[in-house]
């Protein structure tokens, strides 16, 4: 393989191997260094990099998106329906885990360490994570302190133009 | 006796042929020139400086065949010598003429050319976001490789008593039923370069095409690596970032559905579905 690559090679590029023949005289105490110097003038043929290897479990995660999402069906309706405080706090944990949930598959997919480096990902990752507990933290102040999430829904509903 | 007068036959109607081509022939050089315009994507690896730009040939469809890659054929004989691009079969059945045609991911050998507006350009590049060797040819290493690590080959666990070559082994005809739809797909990679997902993070993300036929083995009733298989597709990345935007299935040559395979996937993992037992023993014969 390496010796077709050197014949095919030495039509185009003879300067090159001539000087890799100089080179094999000079350095004859590593012959590695000859054989490969005109096989390293060959004009790769591959572009892409390779295959990177992920770790992880990701399954689980997967189960329990499907689990809220199918729960969600339920708290929404009952948040808005019958109003109360617990199924406030329920509702705000769901909507904002669902929407962490989905921002996180986001950041995942754009921010990646192909293009951004190392750090850029994990500080978009963070951020996410500020963002979530700020909406958690917000919902929650509405549940424990004012009327409450669904009763602030059924209000903005209930509002008439005048 | 039935053989010389069939020799005959041949003799007498090979000349008719010949007339009936040559009346083809004139027919169609009578006939005014229907003129359609190719813009081609071209770049050159031997010329660094030169930014990929798109290239304009202007076919007769009436000296041309029906198909996008005849008039690709005839470019490159007629034309320009130096446009590249890869084709074998011409019969949708190799794969090698995948590329982006007016805006598709398809096989250049089975689409027609558009010859009712021969103002509209058909316009040709190659499969989008893939590294370009040249011209409409495309690098397609890292995908070779990533229908390597599926481990594309029927795994037996007991392989010292079910030697190779003294029977075969058994599939009923349901099980076989299940690798419809999955067996036909020829690794254009159509699919593959449509996903939104696999331009993004393709190093990691398996794509359409390799799930699929990752798919193909795992619910083969005779391969018992099932769970090996499926415990190599746990993280993050190999499946999971399918989002089901089904461009795959939209855009696939053959009319294959990848997405649905993933979607299959995604239920095995999940635990929501499991394989069924073979229906018929599949070493049944090895051990007579």
């Amino acid at each position: 393989m390496a010796l077709s690559l050197i014949l095919r090679s030495s039509s185009r590029l003879p300067a090159l191997v001539n000087a890799s023949r100089i080179s094999c005289a000079t350095a004859t105490h590593n012959p590695l260094l000859c054989s490969s110097s005109p096989v390293n003038n060959v004009r790769p043929i591959s572009v892409s990099p390779t295959r990177q290897s992920a770790t992880g479990n990701h399954v689980t995660l997967w189960q329990a998106e499907r689990l809220l999402s199918l729960g969600m069906l339920g708290i929404v309706p009952v948040a808005l329906v019958f109003p109360s405080q617990g199924a406030d706090y329920l509702l705000a944990i769901s909507i904002v885990m669902h929407s962490h949930w989905g921002l996180e598959a986001i950041v995942t997919d754009y921010v990646r360490e192909s293009v951004f480096g190392n750090i850029l990902p994990k500080a978009a990752h963070g951020l996410l994570i500020l963002f979530s507990a700020a909406t958690l933290a917000g919902l929650f102040m509405m549940a424990y302190n004012d009327q409450g999430l669904g009763k602030t829904v059924r209000k903005i509903w209930g509002l008439k133009s005048n | 006796m039935a053989l010389t007068s069939e020799l005959k036959m041949l003799l007498i109607t090979r000349g008719t042929f010949g007339q009936l081509r040559r009346i083809h022939a004139s027919a169609a050089a009578q006939a005014a020139e229907r003129l359609k315009a190719f813009e081609i994507y071209r770049w050159n690896p031997d010329k660094p400086g030169e930014k990929p730009h798109m290239q304009t040939y202007k076919v007769d469809l009436n000296t041309c065949g029906p198909m996008v890659l005849d008039a690709l054929i005839k470019i490159k004989n007629e034309m320009d010598p130096t446009l590249t691009f890869r084709r074998s079969c011409r019969e949708g059945i190799c794969g090698s003429c995948a590329m982006n045609i007016g805006g598709t991911n398809t096989l250049a050998c089975i689409s027609k050319i558009d010859g009712g507006d021969l103002n509209k350009p058909v316009k040709i590049y190659p499969l989008p976001h893939m590294y370009v060797v040249k011209d409409l040819v495309p690098d397609m290493n890292n995908f070779y490789e990533q229908y390597r690590s599926i481990q594309p080959w029927l795994q037996r666990k007991d392989e010292k008593t079910e030697e190779k070559g003294n029977a075969q082994y058994l599939q009923s005809v349901d099980d076989r039923a299940k690798l419809d739809g999955l067996y036909e797909c020829i690794l254009c990679a159509c699919c593959s370069t449509s996903c939104p997902s696999y331009w993004w993070n393709g190093d990691k993300y398996l794509g359409p095409a390799v799930l699929m036929q990752a798919y193909r083995w795992i619910i083969d009733s005779r391969d018992e690596s099932t769970k090996s298989r499926l415990d190599q597709l746990r993280d993050p990345f190999s499946v999971y970032r399918c989002h089901t935007i089904m461009n795959c299935t939209r855009t696939c040559p053959k009319g294959l559905n990848p997405g649905k395979a993933i979607a299959e996937i995604k239920k095995l993992l999940g635990g929501i579905a499991t394989k069924d037992q073979p229906g018929l023993e599949t070493a049944a014969l090895h051990k007579k």
